[in-house]
């Protein structure tokens, strides 16, 4: 309660200030909008649907985008972590990929797609890909070695060790990295749609700029924001609490 | 331990278990490992169903031997709980349960007391001789601990300095219930230390010049 109303008052001095400073109008208003002005936009975004839509289409792309990275990338992130050659090759390779940013995908997949939805769905796989698979060849690695073995000692082998035992046990693991995964598939999803015309919120953002509507720029920014806020802080942070608190792992 | 498990091959010879050889994990043979290693995404009753589980034993069947076995253990009223809701002496009667469960022959026990405070310890002890006395494992028990071998033991045998040999084998055959605290497990307990005197100064002596090399 006390950490709520410390970030009520923190919300209402932050807008507070960025009214006050607009009311002074130090920049013109069509580059600095006040506070009613982008609430305004919002609003206007809401009520013709166009923010609707490219809320709808964006976390479309997401969920399909992600769900596939994570189904692909626990198969890779399994064969990688089980496999020395594998290991030692491929693993090396992912790490390495990682340090490209989601972006510079873009230039390839419009080549091979087209300017088209499969591009957009192309970049963030290959964005989140690489994290969910490092995610499952790490949550194997962190996870305590006495798990298998007690289960191989009560009679688990093959696919029940698997599915009964590794998977439960690295499960902490994996969704602080699948967390991180999330993260990495919505930045470039979002880098993503400002290139393509996908209706999207990243489009929506540079109609924006293209109209030179700064109130819309940043009511779409706000959005983005908080839908990225909602999923990661609540949907996966709800989700690591309580495998945390099951597991008896206490925060740190 | 490991290797009587079958959870690693033996570098040179062979392990017979009732005259057959071991190759990898069975459920004939149970560890309790030092650590435990139960299972934190379990309760305590879905721990000590594994084993059966994994041997496929009926839902009926498994629930009863479930609750036999918890009560064993006297655990019977925290079946729902989470292993870390429980304190130390909890947990190693859960993998107690845990291990007997699965109706091992032998049952494996590697220092699983060693972490406990000296009350508890001795309390378990009279469990372990109770269930042992009603269940007739076997039971392989290692310790540092030269008295809690003679409080348990009928048989205790003596391992060297590294390489681990055995050195001598002591026949315990002292009336039970024992205690801790019996003289004549103290005796026991002196006569083993006496022999064991030797290998301690070899370990102090492998450490002083470890020390000294550095």
């Amino acid at each position: 309660m006390k950490k709520l109303a410390k970030q009520v008052i923190f919300y209402t001095a932050l807008i507070g200030v960025w009214a006050l400073l607009a009311k002074l109008r130090i920049w013109p208003p069509y580059l600095f909008p006040p506070p009613w002005g982008v609430g305004h936009a919002l609003w206007d975004g809401f009520a013709d649907h166009s923010f609707w839509i490219g809320i709808v289409d964006t976390m479309k792309r997401m969920l399909i985008g992600y769900s596939l990275s994570v189904v692909l990338g626990m198969i890779l992130g399994l064969a990688v972590s089980s496999n020395k050659f594998l290991k030692d090759t491929l693993g090396g390779l992912l790490v390495s990929l990682q340090s490209l940013p989601s972006i510079c995908w873009v230039p390839l997949a419009v080549l091979w797609f087209g300017l088209t939805e499969k591009a957009i769905l192309f970049v963030v796989l290959m964005g989140s890909l690489l994290s969910v698979t490092i995610a499952m060849e790490d949550g194997r690695r962190q996870m305590p070695k006495i798990y298998g073995m007690a289960g191989r000692n009560l009679g688990a082998s093959g696919f029940r060790l698997f599915w009964s035992v590794l998977l439960p046990a690295s499960l902490p693991f994996i969704v602080n990295r699948m967390k991180q995964g999330w993260a990495v598939a919505w930045r470039s999803l979002i880098q993503a749609e400002m290139i393509f015309l996908s209706l999207g919120l990243g489009q929506l953002l540079m109609m924006g700029r293209d109209l030179s509507d700064m109130s819309q720029v940043m009511a779409v920014m706000i959005l983005i924001v908080i839908l990225g806020y909602m999923v990661d802080g609540l949907i996966f942070r709800t989700m690591e609490r309580r495998l945390q608190e099951k597991y008896g792992l206490t925060p740190a | 331990m490991h290797l009587i498990a079958g959870l690693q091959p033996p570098t040179s010879g062979k392990i017979l278990v009732d005259g057959t050889p071991v190759n990898g994990p069975g459920t004939d043979r149970i560890l309790i490992f030092q650590e435990l290693g139960l299972f934190p995404w379990l309760t305590v009753g879905g721990n000590v169903e594994f084993g059966m589980k994994m041997k496929k034993v009926g839902k009926a069947e498994r629930e009863e031997r479930m609750q036999y076995h918890l009560r064993l253990v006297h655990l019977s009223k925290f079946k729902d709980s989470y292993i870390h809701q429980l304190s130390g002496g909890m947990r190693q009667r859960v993998a107690l349960a845990r291990a007997l469960a699965t109706e091992p022959d032998v049952l494996l026990m590697d220092e699983p007391f060693a972490a406990l405070d000296a009350q508890t310890r001795d309390l378990l002890h009279d469990e372990l001789e109770r269930i042992w006395a009603e269940t007739g494992r076997t039971i392989i028990f290692v310790t540092h601990n030269v008295r809690e071998a003679a409080r348990l033991g009928d048989r205790v045998v003596l391992l060297t300095f590294r390489p681990g040999r055995v050195k001598q084998e002591f026949s315990v055959n002292l009336p039970r219930p024992r205690h801790m605290e019996q003289p004549d497990v103290a005796r026991t307990a002196r006569d083993i230390l006496d022999c064991l005197r030797d290998e301690i100064n070899k370990s102090l002596e492998a450490e002083y010049a470890d020390e000294k090399a550095r």
